[in-house]
């Protein structure tokens, strides 16, 4: 096959169905500070009052939803937060070809549709104002929801109800070659904020080798050099393609030696496995490789290491990630 | 017409039965263009595929992708 289709799902407490998500950042309310209806990851708040609710490194986070797990608190203020790498190809392209993001959010919107405070979206700068997807500075905020026809994009705003916030949805189809792809929300400098979101890119790329690795992109995949020499990088694990399979599995080998992970060569159409066995390799991983054969480099010597490659990769290619409860 | 007799054929030698180590089955697969017989340790199935597990020229435990 000429390409590849490469699917990332990112989730901020949000399924992908509706659902009554919020945050209470009212500093009167009894339930300060609780993030409620948190359906897959955790929504994001930002307080940077470390004296009323420290964080201690032995017990953690006092902010109530850091407590409970239901929020990753932020400490600091920032214009544009980072939030993480949806794809990263030294050297490749990918063509992205569809966004859909939603977002729960108490912030607002600013500039019309230009700015959109709480409201996570793939770009390929750290500068949400510089995003393909918001071209126009001045729009019609009036009607809705908004449908630009030139750069094919819709917008939707409060299309159902939360107990606090707003909600916003986005979708774009279109074509944009690029190598990285980040995921930032614009907060404007705020504090006491939060936000939810779900998030899902979908993309193309050159058929190549691929690294079949769940990687941490700021702890495992930028510090080696070696490893963006040898392949590219994908927040689903999958979709990471390189030059060389042999290559691949020589950087591999010197840098997770202790780690599963699999290298598909595009050519041969086989999988290798590195303390892995094919009892390890999902079957949706089957069906979109289409291995003819799949060769154990090394069995994996301890199960756990085999199944936490499994897991990992499970949870960022979720085929059916969560849906809204019903009420 | 001539009257000579085609001289008859020797008779072929019996064939020896395959040599199949115990507990293994013998199973065709498609390799580098070509039909191949392996002895497989085992099958299994991984989605819509059959694959059929022996070790492979490399020495590497391999899964080759078998028809039905």
């Amino acid at each position: 096959m000429p390409f590849n289709i490469g699917i990332a799902h990112v989730s901020h407490g949000l399924p992908t169905g509706d659902t009554n998500t919020y945050c209470q950042n009212s500093t009167s309310a009894s339930d300060y500070g609780k993030c409620y209806n948190i359906i897959w990851g955790k929504a994001i708040f930002v307080q940077t009052d470390t004296t009323t609710w420290p964080i201690d490194p032995t017990t953690g986070d006092s902010f109530p939803c850091a407590a409970d797990g239901t929020c990753t608190r932020y400490t600091s203020t920032t214009y544009n937060r980072y939030l993480t790498t949806l794809f990263s190809f030294t050297g490749k392209q990918a063509i992205v070809q569809y966004i859909y993001t939603r977002s729960h959010s108490v912030l607002s919107i600013a500039g019309r549709i230009t700015f959109l405070q709480g409201h996570p979206i793939p770009t390929t700068t750290s500068d949400c104002a510089y995003s393909f997807l918001f071209p126009a500075q001045v729009y019609e905020q009036a009607t809705w929801p908004i449908y630009d026809p030139v750069e094919n994009w819709k917008a939707h705003l409060n299309p159902y109800t939360i107990t606090i916030g707003r909600v916003f949805y986005l979708r774009w189809q279109g074509t944009l070659f690029t190598p990285v792809l980040y995921l930032y929300a614009y907060e404007d400098n705020r504090n006491n904020i939060w936000y939810a979101s779900y998030v899902r890119v979908v993309y193309a790329y050159e058929s190549s080798p691929l690294a079949v690795v769940p990687l941490d992109y700021d702890r495992d995949y930028v510090p080696h050099q070696e490893l963006r020499s040898a392949f590219g990088f994908s927040i689903n694990g999958v979709d990471q393609p390189g030059w060389n399979t042999d290559d691949m599995i020589r950087v591999l080998r010197e840098l997770f030696p202790d780690r599963a992970w699999a290298v598909f060569d595009d050519r041969q159409y086989v999988l290798y496995l590195y303390n892995l066995t094919p009892d390890y390799v999902p079957d949706w991983l089957i069906e979109k490789l289409s291995p003819t054969a799949m060769k154990v480099i090394q069995p994996p010597a301890d199960a756990t290491v085999a199944k936490a490659w499994l897991d990992l990769l499970n949870e960022r290619n979720a085929q059916i990630p969560p849906q809204a409860e019903l009420p | 017409m001539s009257g000579r007799q085609p001289a008859p054929k020797p008779p072929e030698p019996p064939k020896s039965p395959p040599i199949q180590p115990p507990g293994k089955k013998k199973v065709k697969i498609r390799k580098d263009k070509k039909w191949v017989d392996v002895d497989v340790d085992s099958e299994i199935r991984k989605g819509r595929f059959k694959y059929v597990k022996f070790v492979d020229d490399d020495g590497l435990d391999t899964y080759w992708i078998s028809p039905e």
